[in-house]
C-alpha cells in the first residue's frame, strides 16, 4: 500500500489535489458590476461622438502586414476606430493615438498590439463594464435572453447578438419601426449610431446584462 | 452613367405582367390597401402578387486579401469571429438599366451593363457606403469611414466640396408612422409654394392575422404618382430570435394597392445600406451572398 501512495504518479496526483483545494476555483464567476442603462448608453454615445484627426503615424501599423487604413492624414473622423479584437476605452484610445499607434485594424490574422480601438463585443464589454472582453460567443454568460416583444419592449443598453458574428447595443425605437443602435462597425471602420431595419438583424438574439439597474 | 431623374408615369390599371412567378393576379386580401382615398373593396382592381424575381444579375465578389482581384469583380473581406464580412453595400440603377455598385474596399465604383457585363471602374478616393446617381453624370457618395457626403463626376473627379447633408434628401420626404401592430400611416408634407394639395395619407395594413408589422419604409414616392413601400413583418411575435419576412408593395396615385412582392430574401451575407431602387416600374434589390452580389429585379408594370 505504502508503495502505491509513494509512487511518482501518486505524488503528482496528491499534489494537484492539494493545490486545487488551496487555490480558488478558476471558473468561479466574478461578481458583475451593477450598471445603469443611462451609463451604458453614455459610454456608447461618447465612443460614437468622439472626434479625432489621424496623424500620419496613426495610419501605419508596423505590427500588421499589408495594413490598410480607410483614412487620410488630417481627415476629420467621428467615432472611435474599429479595431478587431480591441477593447480600448475612450481614454486609452486617445492616449494610444497620441503615442502614435495605428488607428484601428480589420485584419483577422496576426497581432494587433500596435493598433488602437474597439470591436463590436469590445464596445459592449465597455458599456456593461465587464472585467474583460467577452466575445459574441460567451457574452451569454453575463446576460439573459429576453423573452419580450422586441419590437416594443427593448430598453436602452440591451443588446442584439449573433454569436460568432456581431453585436449591437439597442438605443431607441423610431416611429417607422426602425431602430437606433450603437455599434463598432467594421464596414464603417468606427463606432457609430446606426438607424437600421430589422432584416439586417435577422437571426440575432436579444440579451440583457444580468446586473442592469434601471 | 446616366439616369432619368424623377418617376415614370404609371397607368393605374389592372396589371398585366410578364415573367411572373406563381400567383399571377389574385384578388386582394382582406384589409389590404385600406386608404382613405381608395374605393370600397368591391371596386378594387385585382392586385398582382409576385414571389421570385423576374430576373437576377450575378456579379462576382473576390477576397481583397487574396492576391489581385479581377478588375471587374467586387471585393470583400470575409467574416471572422466577432467580425461581420465587409464589402459592397450600395448600388444604383442607370438610365439604360445598367448598375453602379460601390466597391468600398478598393475605393471605387464599378459600372455594369443591364446583363451584368463589366463596363468600367470609376476610381474615387472614398470607401463608399452609399451611392446615388444624380442626373446625367454625377453621383453622390457617402463615405463609410467618415460619413461625409461627396459628389463625383463620371470620371471620378470631385464636384464641389464635402457636405454633411445629402442633395437628394429633402423637405418633401414623407413621414412614416406605425400606428398599430398591423398597420402604418404615410403622410406627405405640403410642398412650399405648391398650389396642389399634398398627396392624401396612405394607410398600409397587414392582412394576415397573427402577423406583426415590424417596420415600414417608403422606397420611392411622388406626390402625383405611385408609391413603393417596403414592409418588414414577423409571425414570431418578436421573441428570443429575430425572424422577419419582407414585402414590397406598389400603391397607385389614388392609394389603391396594385402590386405586392412577397417573401423577398433577407438573409444577406453583407447587409446592404441601399437595398432597393425603382426605375421605370422595375423594382431592383441588391442581395449579397458569400461569393457574389445579386441584383434581383421584379417587373411590376
Amino acid at each position: 500500500m505504502a508503495g502505491v501512495f509513494g509512487s511518482p504518479a501518486c505524488v503528482v496526483a496528491l499534489t494537484m489535489v492539494a493545490i486545487g483545494l488551496a487555490l480558488p476555483c478558476k471558473t468561479e464567476a466574478q461578481p458583475l458590476t451593477p450598471v445603469k442603462r443611462a451609463e451604458m448608453i453614455d459610454v456608447a454615445r461618447q465612443m460614437a461622438e468622439f472626434k479625432w484627426v489621424p496623424s500620419t503615424r496613426n495610419l501605419v501599423a508596423a505590427c500588421v502586414s499589408n495594413y490598410r487604413t480607410p483614412w487620410r492624414p488630417g481627415e476629420a473622423v467621428t467615432g472611435v476606430a474599429y479595431d478587431w479584437g480591441g477593447m480600448d476605452s475612450l481614454e486609452v484610445f486617445r492616449k494610444r493615438l497620441a503615442s502614435g499607434e495605428a488607428a484601428g485594424s480589420h485584419k483577422a490574422e496576426g497581432s494587433t498590439r500596435c493598433t488602437a480601438g474597439v470591436d463590436c463585443s469590445g464596445l459592449v464589454s465597455l458599456a456593461w463594464r465587464l472585467p474583460r472582453k467577452f466575445s459574441t460567443s460567451d457574452i451569454q454568460t453575463v446576460s439573459t435572453p429576453l423573452n419580450v416583444n422586441i419590437f416594443t419592449e427593448l430598453k436602452p443598453g440591451d443588446v442584439l447578438n449573433k454569436a460568432g458574428s456581431h453585436v449591437v447595443i439597442f438605443s431607441s425605437y423610431n416611429r417607422d419601426g426602425s431602430i437606433n443602435v450603437y455599434e463598432a462597425a467594421g464596414q464603417q471602420s468606427r463606432v457609430v449610431l446606426t438607424r437600421t431595419r430589422w432584416s439586417r438583424l435577422q437571426g440575432y438574439v436579444p440579451l440583457r446584462y444580468k446586473a442592469t439597474t434601471d | 452613367m446616366t439616369r432619368r431623374h424623377g418617376l415614370c408615369t404609371l397607368a393605374v390599371s389592372i396589371l398585366a405582367l410578364s415573367g411572373c412567378s406563381p400567383g399571377g393576379s389574385s384578388p386582394p386580401a382582406p384589409g389590404v390597401g385600406d386608404s382613405p382615398t381608395s374605393p370600397p373593396q368591391t371596386e378594387r382592381a385585382a392586385i398582382t402578387a409576385l414571389d421570385a424575381p423576374t430576373f437576377t444579375i450575378r456579379i462576382p465578389i473576390a477576397l481583397i486579401d487574396a492576391g489581385n482581384p479581377p478588375e471587374g469583380a467586387l471585393t470583400m473581406r470575409a467574416a471572422a469571429e466577432d467580425r461581420e464580412p465587409e464589402g459592397p453595400q450600395s448600388f444604383d440603377v442607370l438610365d439604360d438599366g445598367g448598375f453602379l455598385i460601390a466597391d468600398p474596399l478598393r475605393e471605387r465604383l464599378l459600372e455594369y451593363s443591364a446583363d451584368g457585363t463589366f463596363r468600367r471602374a470609376v476610381p474615387i478616393d472614398v470607401p463608399a457606403s452609399s451611392v446615388t446617381v444624380i442626373g446625367a453624370s454625377q453621383v453622390e457618395v457617402v463615405s463609410a469611414a467618415t460619413g461625409v457626403i461627396q459628389m463625383f463626376n463620371e470620371r471620378g473627379g470631385r464636384v464641389g466640396g464635402p457636405r454633411t447633408e445629402s442633395a437628394i434628401s429633402g423637405a418633401g420626404a414623407p413621414d412614416v408612422v406605425l400606428d398599430s401592430a398591423q398597420s402604418g400611416v404615410i403622410t406627405w408634407p405640403n410642398a412650399p409654394g405648391a398650389l396642389a394639395p399634398p398627396r392624401p395619407e396612405l394607410k398600409v395594413t397587414l392582412p394576415e392575422l397573427g402577423q406583426r408589422l415590424a417596420s415600414l419604409q417608403v422606397i420611392q414616392s411622388d406626390a402625383a404618382d405611385e408609391v413603393f413601400v417596403a414592409m418588414e413583418s414577423t409571425d414570431a411575435a418578436g421573441r428570443t430570435l429575430i425572424e422577419l419576412r419582407k414585402t414590397v408593395r406598389r400603391y397607385g396615385a389614388t392609394g389603391l394597392l396594385e402590386a405586392e412582392i412577397r417573401n423577398i430574401a433577407v438573409d444577406n451575407y453583407i447587409a446592404p445600406n441601399t437595398e432597393f431602387r425603382v426605375l421605370r416600374g422595375v423594382l431592383y434589390q441588391m442581395y449579397s451572398r458569400e461569393k457574389e452580389v445579386l441584383i434581383n429585379g421584379w417587373r411590376i408594370r
